[in-house]
């Protein structure tokens, strides 16, 4: 066999590498280069929920945009069934949503006008043995500065028929009246919240009978949005505590001293005035004998209606006794409105669930109602429950169908585009 | 080596070369669309967005493939909203090219929505590193530096500002308030006035020079500042043209409807104009849309484009009362009452509880002089809706045309109950109250209008004409050193307030102070040269003050006056003529 030539060989080479060369370039302009495709589904399909509720509309049907601020529930007829009570400030009126028989509601309006209701709370405040209405009225629910708030109670007159009384008008708009011996005279006095807006108070009206009521200014300062009654202090006196968020947003606590005289401390403050307070809720989160506050974040109105801020969400106070309270960060919920305490899971402990006031409309991933299970240890895992309807703001939970499972009920507030997804009155069962 | 050979070794040198570098270079050229690609993010649920949104999305996704393509991409999400994509794609163009500055820019907006300050801060110093011209980057890092304490670097930031945009009220701005809050470099107001001065009617001027008059210890000045706040409606221009620019790009009427306010607070009406036109395709239904165009229209002086504008509304929106109220309003201004009053009186029809509509129909019936039918209207709105304040005002507005002047009282001090501060109510109350000599009554009013509103020619002659009151009633007491202090704090209000001058000298030559009642007569008279009763009573001050030469001229140049007034200064020329005779 001859040897090649050296020549030969060189040009062997040369051929072999001219080869490799054009094998190469096969392989980089045929094989599928290994870059991300242009996918047309973004996320994951979402987990199946380990608690998951079923919507119902209830009361009157959705026409326009709904502007529901507040839901509560109460059994206003002593029927043995819970009912659901209606702040619409669209229609200025207050609804009664009467559950009869069990699984039937029927919505009508109870008593005159009321412009701007925010805030309803079932007392007899009259001692007659028939529940009253304690009306909250801001005049105009978006922000204004006139003094337009009222103090309006609904005097129930018995057979579902209700005359409304005006406790206190012209004053900065109210937004929570809650009913409360303050005293010690045996009379349900008023806890009177007041936001205003540039102007604001606090005040308590003591009952001096016939319905007639005397105002005490506590606290003159815009913003106060809730007034929830408790013996925080342990002292057998009813106290109350107010959450403040306009210029300065924090926590007060108003501890009764006993004789209408009461002592303003502040429970908790926000470093930022951007903090947006938007719901406070006594629960006795850690069961210690003591009543906690549960504390949400996440009023749309600071941030321009552009969506909600990163920091919005939920926290408790832990009341620590004489007058001090830990601040325990929850988890961030965009928008986060109105959290009400209950136990969903079934499980022993106190679960909190919270609705979303203020979301990103436009992702219909955006959830608008989460329920925040607690382990017993006071530590929450959020499980989204609703991705429609949108802006909710108030949400109410109960055993309305007598069954011992919490039901929830829920109002979606319109008062901003996009008017899409909406509701009125909405019930959550679950599945 | 055989020629052959070597021609064929140098072919395939040349063809490996080749081959190589085009290999090479189609290597790179994959590695540069693998990384574009991974640029372009998952798209997102779409299902709420507008149609049109969505077109321009899926197009542009489809065709990425150049940094170009991607560019497109990423703007239309930044403008749009979608934070998380947009991020992605920016942040692949800001390694693709790293020599931008508009990337790491539009970034460090995303860190700010996301409220990531320190990735903000990082973003902002690499903007500003790649153009160090951009003065809103500048401004911005200011700002952030401001909160977590690099003053000096904040001061440096803000002045560089200023060295890039001479005169830019925004760069001034952020130097003089950072110098006021956090600088030791003396008294800023100054500073402030000047740029107060020069851009007259922002509202964040008059508010800064008003806290630091007030931590200054000038009171009045404070007050002043804050008047003035409260009556400007500019707000400071917060322009950013990278990021403004891309509101183009916006297709969600929402997002373009805020962008239009802030544009609207500004004062910069053509880009609101701008703005609103590209948002009503997006959201033909929404009428705070249409409005608001009808209302910039309206500030541009293009009243026939506004009532344009409202008219195509109420057709297309034929489900929305207000934007008959809006229209008629618009129709009464244009003088054409008859067609407001029946475009309110139909839209009653549709909508009788309706508050706003009421009230609507109240003015164009007012401004068509129909007080009696105009009241009616009033007190149904305030019936509907308790809560209405200018309602309330209006009607007793309308009922004090009809004469009934108590009813018209309480409807304003309604008004006034639930809007303390309300100035018109005030001005209103305080001058009924003045008609009906009830002065503690006016006294509170003007008092409160005073505290509200001291530099406004309306109360400062309502003010006067207090004074007026107050210091007769004090002399009919007896006690004319109150009189005498209550004419001179009217004057000094309302130096030009001809009965308050006539009365402070009448007081003087009561008191026989004839050189102060000829200081008052001379001002009345240089304020009223045609009344021959001012110079009457300056002569006779002057000739009861020794100086008859002076009153013997006064009373000539009154002859002449009362000459020139014929008829109606009779008396007074009589007068004259017996004085100049003696």
């Amino acid at each position: 066999m001859p040897t090649p030539k050296p020549v030969s060989l060189l040009v062997g080479i040369l051929a072999f590498a001219a080869l490799a060369t054009v094998a190469a370039l096969a392989f980089l302009l045929l094989r599928n280069p290994a870059v991300p495709t242009r996918s047309a589904t973004a996320a994951n399909p979402p987990r199946p929920a380990p608690l998951a509720y079923a919507a119902q509309p209830l009361g009157f049907p959705v026409t326009g945009n709904p502007v529901i601020t507040h839901v509560a529930l109460a059994d206003l007829d002593q029927d043995g069934l819970l009912d659901v009570l209606v702040c619409d400030a669209k229609a200025n009126a207050i609804g009664w949503i009467r559950q009869f028989p069990r699984g039937v509601f029927t919505e009508s309006i109870v008593g005159d006008p009321v412009q701007g209701p925010a805030h309803v709370t079932v007392a007899d405040l009259n001692q007659d043995g028939r529940p009253d209405l304690l009306v909250a009225s801001m005049g105009i629910v978006l922000p204004n500065n006139d003094r337009i708030g009222k103090v309006v109670v609904m005097e129930n007159l018995g057979d579902g028929r209700f005359r409304n009384r005006v406790l206190a008008e012209d004053i900065a708009r109210v937004t929570d009246v809650r009913p409360a011996d303050l005293n010690g005279d045996g009379r349900l006095d008023l806890v009177v919240g007041q936001f205003g807006y540039a102007q604001g108070e606090i005040r308590w009206m003591e009952n001096l009978g016939n319905w007639e009521f005397r105002s005490h200014s506590l606290l003159e300062v815009a913003g106060t949005i809730m007034t929830p009654v408790a013996d925080y202090d342990g002292d057998g006196r009813p106290d109350f505590a107010a959450l403040v968020s306009q210029e300065a947003e924090e926590v007060h606590l108003f501890q009764n001293l006993g004789d209408g005289k009461f002592r303003d401390s502040v429970a908790w403050k926000a470093r930022d005035e951007s903090w947006s307070s938007s719901g406070l809720e006594v629960a006795d989160l850690n069961r210690d004998g003591r009543p906690d506050l549960v504390y949400s974040n996440g009023d749309g109105f600071n941030t321009g209606f552009t969506g909600p801020a990163p920091w919005h969400g939920l926290q408790w106070l832990e009341n620590l006794g004489d007058g001090k309270f830990g601040y325990h960060r929850i988890g961030d919920m965009p928008g986060c409105y109105s959290p009400v305490c209950a136990d969903v899971d079934g499980d022993g402990d106190t679960d909190i669930v919270a609705v979303s006031g203020f979301n990103h409309d436009n992702d219909p991933s955006s959830v608008w109602m989460t329920a925040w299970l607690n382990d017993g240890r006071q530590k929450f895992t959020a499980v989204p429950l609703a991705h429609e309807p949108t802006r909710l703001i108030t949400l109410a939970a109960g055993d309305l169908d007598g069954t011992g499972v919490p039901v929830l009920v829920t109002g979606g507030f319109h008062a901003y585009a996009p008017l899409t997804h909406m509701s009125r009155v909405t019930l959550w069962r679950r599945r | 080596m055989p020629r052959r050979h070597l021609l064929l070794s140098l072919a395939l040198i040349a063809l490996i070369l080749g081959g190589g570098s085009w290999a090479f270079r189609l290597w790179q050229q994959q590695q540069r669309t693998a990384l574009i690609l991974a640029g372009v993010p998952p798209v997102p649920d779409l299902s709420r967005r507008s149609v049109e949104l969505r077109r321009r999305l899926e197009h542009a996704i489809v065709r990425v493939e150049t940094p170009a393509t991607l560019r497109e991409l990423a703007e239309l999400y930044f403008a749009n909203g979608f934070i998380a994509e947009a991020r992605q794609a920016l942040n692949t163009l800001h390694a693709l090219e790293p020599a931008e500055a508009r990337w790491p820019y539009l970034l460090s907006d995303l860190q700010r929505r996301s409220g990531d300050s320190a990735g903000e801060e990082q973003l902002l110093r690499a903007t500003t590193a790649l153009d160090s011209s951009y003065r809103p980057a500048w401004i911005r890092l200011g700002d952030l530096l401001v909160k977590r304490s690099a003053l000096d670097e904040a001061r440096a930031c803000f002045t560089k500002a200023i060295a890039l945009e001479p005169g830019n009220v925004r760069a001034e701005y952020a130097l003089i308030s950072f110098e006021a809050r956090h600088g030791n470099r003396g008294d800023p107001r100054r500073a402030l006035t000047q740029l107060a001065q020069k851009h007259p009617g922002i509202k964040q001027l008059h508010e800064l020079l008003a806290e630091l008059n007030s931590v200054a210890g000038d009171a009045a000045g404070a007050t002043q500042q804050r008047h003035l706040a409260a009556v400007a409606e500019r707000e400071l221009e917060n322009t950013d043209p990278w990021i403004d620019q891309l509101a183009l790009l916006c297709f969600d009427a929402n997002r373009l409807s805020l962008l239009a306010v802030a544009a609207y607070r500004e004062r910069r009406l053509d880009d609101a104009e701008r703005l609103l036109k590209q948002a009503i395709p997006l959201d033909p239904a929404d009428g705070s849309l249409r409005d608001s165009l009808s209302h910039v229209h309206e500030l541009l002086g293009r009243t026939a484009e506004a009532r344009n504008v409202l008219e195509k509304a109420v057709a297309e929106i034929p489900g929305d009362p207000m934007m008959r109220a809006r229209l008629a309003r618009l129709l009464s201004l244009e003088n054409r009452h008859d067609e407001a009053i029946a475009l309110l009186r139909d839209a009653l029809q549709r909508w009788p509880a309706d508050a706003a509509l009421h009230a609507a129909l109240g003015f164009s019936l007012r401004d068509a002089k129909r007080n009696a039918e105009a009241m009616p209207a009033f007190r149904e709105a305030v019936r509907l809706d308790p809560t209405f304040v200018e309602a309330h005002y209006h009607l007793g507005f309308s009922l004090l045309a009809l004469g009934q002047r108590d009813a018209a009282r309480a409807a304003v001090e309604k008004a006034l109950a639930m809007r303390p501060d309300y100035v018109e109510a005030l001005r209103f109350l305080g001058s009924l109250a003045l008609d009906a000599r009830d002065l503690p009554a006016a006294e509170r009013h003007i008092t409160r209008l005073r505290s509200l509103r001291p530099e406004d020619p309306g109360t400062r002659l309502l003010f006067a004409a207090l004074q007026l009151f107050e210091g007769a009633a004090a002399e009919t007491a007896g006690n004319p050193a109150e009189a005498e202090q209550r004419y001179a704090a009217g004057l000094d209000a309302a130096p030009d307030f001809l009965p308050l001058l006539r009365e402070r000298g009448a007081l003087a030559m009561r008191q026989k102070k004839f050189s102060d009642a000829a200081a008052a007569f001379e001002r009345y008279v240089r304020f009223e040269p045609a009344d021959p009763g001012g110079y009457l009573s300056l002569g006779k001050a002057l000739a009861a003050g020794g100086r008859a030469d002076e009153a013997r001229e006064i009373f000539e140049r009154g002859r002449a006056a009362a000459q020139k007034a014929g008829d109606r200064a009779k008396a007074e020329a009589e007068e004259l003529r017996r004085l100049l005779a003696r």
